[in-house]
């Protein structure tokens, strides 16, 4: 496995690549979202309910089939293309220097439950914190800076290292969206031991990856645990 | 004048918030929508008027199509195969977790910490690293190709809803349990009239979570159901979308669309719970 299989090496570079791409792009947009819907304007519960929405749906057969036909060669995003005066007849999903991307898209679309517990972490912010900083004269980047990233940093800790683990299993839109192609760059790790343990029906082989994939997510789930007095500490009255 | 200008000025401000976040919240939604118009679109208009979405000639044709399905099986067997798995599995996951959750958080036992990490453990745990053994254990057993794979685990609970209605229950006094001891009742008539009764929103709460990831579940259905007769939505959408097959994109959007039609019209009755159960726990997604 380690030795003698480019294909597995070229399957965790993968996992790799779209983890770190995609597991950021969604944290930030999350966070952006959530620190904007943080207002007691009208209407707000409806925006989050909006912007929820695609998370629902989000991991579904259903909207991995679409998702292909979006950026196929007559998809949408060739259409905008063509709209804005750019002729463009690339099949996104079957280039290999695009296909991994219209996935990392597919995530970062999705970042519903991050914005929602940023949201519970934005609220639990004492707002005499903002108020006194602007006594003091600060501006609006320096209290993001000073207040809001480090009393939320216990739940961006929590949030990263959660997507992280779902970022390195993930595993429909890659089988339905690019099967894998073009030229492997979407064989992700949980597809590819999907197809060695059942289509190939090499068990033991897949069954090798399970563990390489169990220590590296014991890995991960250990500095959740080892990090937790930061971020429980701050969770006050509302503790896991 | 400085107070009317300041009026007008968040005025202003209020309104530049509607429009950029609808404006945003546009864009995140227009792919479902598309959806749901190309489904209603004859199939010549889906590719010649891609970015509308309002249907020229709206028809219902690839609804009638679309549910032909494939291999003489309609989309009804689907639908069927997909409401008695997810019907079942969260009827069994709610009961038998609710159970475990009152031990774990009123019944003292020897080694109850050691077992409370271990259910703690498997909320770590993904299904792709279990999924092996697991087939191999049930293909003993007989059991491939049959629902009992997906259904029977869940009588076993999982950590997930264990976890939050264990924080439910010891929210709550134990005074209650104490008081109703004392008037005689016994554990048993303690859990289901003392407490049941107040564990019913969250027991709803993880109903809903519960139907609604058996209702998406690919990965496990798609391992254990090999049959085309007991296929679920998620697989047999798969199967129909394959590019070997058919290409009648009208159909394949259309019944695409129907299977979202459950989740989102539990999404848009239930919402407050969803968003609260994500929010507190943090957990999925």
């Amino acid at each position: 496995m380690f030795t003698k299989d480019p294909r597995y090496w070229k399957s965790v570079y993968a996992t790799f690549y779209y983890a770190i791409a995609a597991v950021p792009l969604r944290l930030v947009v999350a966070l952006a979202v959530a620190m904007i819907l943080n207002t007691d304007r009208k209407g707000v519960s409806v925006y989050r309910a909006l912007y929820y929405a695609p998370s629902i749906v989000g991991s579904s057969v259903a909207v991995a089939v679409m998702w292909r036909q979006y950026f196929g060669t007559n998809g949408i995003l060739n259409a905008l293309l063509r709209a804005v005066g750019i002729p463009s007849n690339i099949s996104w999903t079957g280039d290999p220097r695009f296909a991994i991307w219209t996935l990392i898209l597919l995530a970062a679309w999705q970042f519903g439950s991050p914005m929602l517990v940023f949201l519970s972490g934005l609220k639990q912010i004492p707002n005499e914190l903002y108020e006194s900083a602007s006594i003091d004269g600060a501006g609006g980047l320096r209290k993001f800076v000073k207040i809001t990233l480090p009393l939320l940093s216990p739940v961006i800790l929590f949030n990263l290292v959660m997507q992280m683990i779902h970022g390195l299993i993930v595993f429909t839109p890659a089988l339905i969206i690019t099967r894998g192609q073009p030229l492997d760059t979407t064989n992700f790790y949980a597809l590819y031991l999907y197809r060695r343990g059942f289509e190939n029906f090499q068990m033991g082989y897949a069954s090798g990856m399970a563990w390489v994939l169990l220590v590296v997510i014991a890995l991960f789930t250990m500095l959740i645990f080892k990090t937790s007095s930061s971020w429980v500490f701050y969770e006050t009255g509302k503790g896991r | 004048m400085a107070y009317a200008t300041s009026l007008l000025r968040r005025k202003l401000n209020t309104f530049l918030f509607h429009f950029l976040v609808s404006a945003f919240a546009f864009v995140m939604i227009y792919p479902i929508l598309w959806l749901a118009a190309s489904s209603f679109k004859p199939t010549g208009e889906i590719w010649t008027r891609v970015l509308s979405l309002i249907p020229e000639e709206p028809t219902l044709v690839n609804y009638i199509n679309g549910w032909q399905g494939f291999g003489g099986l309609t989309f009804g067997i689907f639908f069927k195969n997909s409401i008695i798995i997810s019907v079942l599995e969260t009827l069994f996951v709610i009961i038998s977790s609710t159970i475990v959750a009152y031990g774990f958080a009123r019944i003292d036992f020897p080694g109850k910490n050691i077992w409370f990490s271990c259910m703690l453990a498997t909320l770590m745990l993904p299904v792709q690293i279990k999924i092996i053994p697991q087939y191999i254990f049930f293909s003993y057993l007989k059991w491939i190709n049959t629902f009992l794979p997906l259904i029977v685990p869940k009588l076993f609970g999982e950590a997930f809803y264990i976890f939050m209605l264990m924080q439910f229950i010891r929210g709550i006094p134990r005074e209650l349990d104490e008081a109703a001891e004392i008037d005689g009742c016994g554990r048993l008539y303690t859990f289901t009239r003392i407490l049941l009764p107040l564990l019913k929103p969250p027991m709803f709460t993880a109903a809903i979570f519960s139907f609604y990831w058996s209702w998406g579940d690919f990965f496990t259905q798609l391992i254990y159901l090999n049959n085309p007769r007991l296929y679920t939505l998620s697989v047999a959408l798969r199967s129909f979308a394959d590019p070997g097959g058919m290409t009648d994109w009208g159909a394949i959007f259309a019944m695409s669309f129907l299977s979202l039609v459950p989740v989102l019209v539990l999404f848009v009755s239930f919402q407050r719970y969803l968003t609260q159960g994500i929010a507190s726990t943090g957990l999925k997604g």
